[in-house]
């Protein structure tokens, strides 16, 4: 397994930002996280935003992968396809008060083993509405984003899709993030992490 | 030049603007700060929470910010630190403007000497839609306190989330303009000593780690 990724499924906090490309393989390493967390009797919380979990299972089926997510809760926010174990849905996004109050109501059914792990599928697509929207882009950073930043004890992956993602969506989540991955095929880069140290992980 | 030795260079009355980019990092800029000046004279404005993942990278790094620093809060909803005042950053500005600035006024007055250090204003404009007059007198509230000299002031801009004129305009006003060019290595660009423009200044490791094991 590749050493980055092994060192950040180990990590017990962090915000870790995934970028890719629409023709790189994420779900490769969307697999590496979910099978070492499993190594380590870690079941995480999906938040599936539109298909996104759908498209990365299928991506792996037709390389011979079958990963098995049936005891894995997600949270699908909009989309039409269900894999997992799905506990709820959030279907306004735009509405972002609403939308916290509807994503606080399902967040309720989440088992506690699974709070402490989560991976987002489709941050692009969020925000694909507002994505060339740099005052709602602020106003989503405000209010949803950056209060993930005041938890503590936990890690998060976020998976963005970099060709649709615009410059201000990344360059937002990189600002906030604490790990910094990108990812294409097999090649794993590290933009940033924490540590005063130089090649420090 | 270490970045710690450059901040001796820096008179009171001198505004610096750091710019900065999403992946650098600037964070052991401000930690350098608040460590060179003390945490008790920082005055820390915070737009839309934008210190929080600051904050957070160096308690990742194991570098701890005192949880009492002053704070003015334009927006976000972190209640971190001492929070003396909280604007509303979408109403009106020359409402929270004018409350911003009367509040500078007082701490400066009553305060010895402050280091004031602005997180992100660049992130103000979107959220005022580009008006051009708002970021016209924005900046000019930056120019207008040049020059007191119970204050030195930091403004760091992401200048990756900004195609505004903002920055340019802080740049004429200020007297010295530092640009990260690597994730720890800063170009000074502006500078009241000619001479030194174009030299770089590092943000040492071993600076931070020094001053950590202090505490």
């Amino acid at each position: 397994m590749d050493t980055i990724l092994d060192a950040l499924t180990n990590t017990k906090e962090g915000i870790i930002l995934v970028e890719y490309p629409s023709r790189g393989h994420p779900e490769l390493t969307f697999l590496e996280i979910v099978k070492s967390w499993k190594q380590k009797g870690v079941t995480p919380l999906i938040v599936d935003i539109w298909d996104t979990l759908h498209v990365f299972l299928q991506n792996l089926k037709f390389k011979g992968i079958e990963l098995s997510v049936e005891d894995v809760p997600v949270i699908k926010e909009r989309g039409i396809v269900n894999v997992g174990k799905v506990i709820g849905r959030v279907d306004v996004i735009e509405d972002f008060e609403y939308h916290l109050a509807a994503y606080g109501r399902v967040a309720r059914k989440v088992p506690e083993d699974s709070r402490r792990h989560t991976i987002v599928l489709g941050m692009e697509k969020f925000s694909f509405t507002f994505i060339d929207d740099p005052p709602k882009l602020e106003r989503y950073f405000e209010t949803i984003t950056r209060r993930y930043l005041n938890l503590r004890d936990r890690t998060s992956f976020m998976f963005l899709n970099t060709d649709i993602a615009s410059e201000y969506l990344r360059k937002g989540l990189e600002q906030d993030s604490d790990y910094v991955l990108r990812v294409n095929g097999k090649r794993i880069q590290l933009l940033k992490s924490p540590g005063v140290m130089v090649n420090e992980l | 030049m270490n970045f710690n030795d450059y901040l001796s260079k820096v008179s009171p009355g001198e505004s610096v603007l750091i710019e900065h980019t999403s992946l650098s990092l600037h964070a052991l800029a401000f930690y350098a700060i608040g460590e060179k000046y003390g945490w008790d004279r920082v005055l820390l404005v915070d737009v839309i929470d934008s210190s929080v993942p600051v904050v957070r990278w160096l308690r990742l790094s194991g570098l701890s910010v005192p949880e009492n620093v002053t704070r003015i809060k334009a927006g976000g909803i972190s209640n971190w630190g001492r929070v003396i005042l909280e604007v509303d950053p979408h109403k009106d500005p020359g409402i929270f403007l004018s409350k911003f600035s009367r509040k500078l006024r007082e701490v400066y007055s009553k305060s010895e000497f402050t280091v004031t250090v602005i997180m992100n204003p660049e992130r103000l404009v979107p959220l005022q839609n580009e008006n051009i007059n708002f970021i016209l007198t924005l900046s000019n509230l930056a120019s207008a306190f040049l020059g007191d000299p119970r204050r030195i002031t930091f403004y760091f801009v992401n200048r990756e989330m900004t195609e505004s004129i903002y920055p340019a305009l802080l740049e004429e006003a200020f007297t010295r303009v530092l640009c990260f060019t690597g994730k720890r290595n800063l170009r000074v660009l502006k500078s009241p000593e000619i001479e030194e423009e174009g030299s770089e200044i590092e943000l040492a490791s071993e600076t931070a780690t020094t001053n950590n094991s202090r505490n």
